[in-house]
């Protein structure tokens, strides 16, 4: 008999956080700017990069982070599932996510996918809600059925319903089996795998003669009021684990001591209160390094930051993130482009799924890793058109499989 | 079926790579398929200095039982590589129900049990 799931403190710290985006959303424009937002959003293409703040408004932008995340809470409370750091970690992945690509109507015909898989399995549905929520990474799939193939509403809805739907199936027995293939080094899974899933079906449409088209929404000038609120957000959070760990950073070391790699939950290997440090810290170093680049906060570099945040209780920390800022850095100073170009912001945020490599094998390779990711993930987009959000997580996976192997040529020698 | 055993091998993988870093350079598995639960016996001798190995051991393999991290994640068991930095002994904790460990100077004996799915 499974013991009862009680709404507890991790319930609540989701649960505020939620509350926080749609109260600042709130701040920002009027109710019926955002009731208008909410449907544009809702109704628009949600393809890789389609900001938000840019299509709607910041307030629409924030209030759907915030319900899609509530609506999400709801559910794992539901399944009575206990959130252990791999549910934090995607629970800020859907908030970071909802600013620029899920939404409110898409990101549910890929949970009935999967939902059909655990019928068609005879399993519980709850054995497969990991997959269920990262594989809401395929959402823009829906919009783009829905709302840009030139088809009528009347064939595109449905075709769209269906194709959210098919994925959502086919997704967890292929995450479950392409992890092999990075070993556990890029934290991304579920964005590789719907990269590669995201690559045939895209392949298959363009066979069709139906082109994705690529979106560029990004908006700046917005520093000022969202750094103040993402600090303020930070330090609450830093403020709330240095509180319950005796008012001290004690035992933080440890953390550090973890090379990142799949499954590393800090929830569960080191508790709750150092856990929030680490949430805390990296958010507040994240944050900084856009802002120290001359980078822009929107919807994508915030969705990028809310992950590293989510994953700070899966994985990530401040020792094993910094190799990869290092790296996309490094690239800017030798490659054609700039560290604040908007792809290559991106590149450092997201890239840090890559960050076991560096608390595996050391920071130099995590330099190494970072360097060669922030190339790659300019050119794998293409291949899915833009229809798998997690396209770092895609390219974080190809970039783990060849430099593993490689890395692992000059390590220890098993045999001696 | 097929895949329940694939389980228990990687589980295996996973336990015999860490016991061997531990030092262990004779082990002795006992498997046993019962009809509600499979038992995993591991009986070695380990390198007294390694024994913080131990507590940790301990720590990652009491984890509770969590089938929706065994359904995603339990290819990976078995991929640790002997002097790495991590390993996967937590899920190998989160796909087991029970565990016993029994230890002294020189020996170390780790039960591990895991219940049938229905």
């Amino acid at each position: 008999m499974k013991n009862k799931i009680t709404f507890d403190i991790k319930y609540w710290f989701v649960t505020i956080f939620s509350l926080f985006q749609i109260i600042f959303g709130l701040t920002q424009n009027s109710l019926q700017e955002i009731a208008t937002g909410l449907w544009t959003i809702a109704t628009s293409p949600g393809a890789l990069i389609s900001d938000y703040i840019g299509l709607a408004n910041m307030g629409a932008a924030f209030v759907n982070s915030g319900l899609v995340t509530l609506l999400f809470i709801a559910l794992l409370f539901y399944m009575q599932q206990k959130l252990n750091g791999v549910y934090i970690a995607a629970l800020f992945t859907i908030a970071g996510f909802a600013l620029f690509g899920k939404n409110l109507m898409n990101v549910w015909f890929i949970i009935i996918g999967v939902k059909l898989f655990a019928l068609y399995k005879k399993d519980p549905f709850s054995k497969y809600l990991i997959a269920a929520l990262f594989g809401t990474a395929l959402s823009p799939v829906v919009s783009e059925m829905m709302f840009c193939t030139g088809i009528n509403h009347m064939l595109s809805i449905p075709l769209g319903m269906l194709s959210g739907i098919a994925l959502g199936f086919i997704l967890p027995i292929l995450a479950a089996s392409l992890i092999n293939v990075h070993h556990g080094f890029n934290l991304y899974n579920v964005g590789f795998t719907a990269g590669m899933i995201g690559t045939i079906f895209v392949s298959i449409l363009r066979s069709y003669g139906f082109a994705t088209e690529s979106r560029f929404i990004w908006t700046t000038g917005n520093n000022g009021v969202l750094s103040i609120y993402l600090y303020l957000l930070f330090f609450l959070i830093l403020g709330f684990g240095f509180y319950t760990n005796d008012k001290s950073f004690k035992g933080y070391k440890s953390i550090l001591s973890y090379s990142g790699r799949l499954i590393t939950d800090f929830i569960q290997l080191e508790g709750i209160p150092l856990s929030f440090i680490n949430i805390g810290l990296t958010g507040l170093f994240s944050l900084s390094y856009i802002l120290l680049i001359g980078g822009d906060l929107n919807g994508p570099t915030i969705g990028g930051i809310m992950t590293i945040v989510g994953f700070s209780a899966f994985g990530k920390h401040p020792k094993n993130i910094w190799p990869i800022f290092a790296g996309v850095f490094l690239g800017s100073l030798t490659k054609i482009f700039s560290i604040s170009d908007p792809a290559i912001q991106l590149a450092a945020l997201f890239g840090t799924a890559l960050a076991p490599i560096a608390g595996e094998f050391g920071w130099q390779w995590g330099i190494a890793s970072a360097f060669v990711h922030s190339s790659l993930v300019l050119n794998v987009g293409y291949l899915h058109g833009g229809l798998n959000l997690y396209n770092n997580g895609f390219s974080a996976g190809l970039v783990a499989a060849i430099m593993v192997p490689i890395i692992s040529l000059f390590g220890k020698d098993d045999s001696k | 079926m097929k895949k329940e055993l694939s389980k228990i091998s990687k589980i295996i993988d996973e336990m015999f790579s860490y016991l061997s870093d531990l030092g262990a350079t004779k082990i002795d598995l006992n498997y046993q398929d019962n009809p509600d639960c499979y038992i995993l016996t591991f009986k070695c001798n380990y390198i007294k200095e390694k024994i913080d190995m131990i507590y940790k051991m301990v720590k990652y393999l009491n984890m509770e039982r969590q089938q929706e991290m065994e359904s995603f994640f339990w290819e990976l068991a078995g991929e640790y590589s002997q002097g790495s930095k991590d390993h996967e002994l937590s899920l190998v904790g989160m796909m087991t129900d029970e565990v016993k460990i029994y230890f002294d100077d020189d020996r170390i004996e780790v039960l591990l049990i895991r219940i049938k799915e229905e």
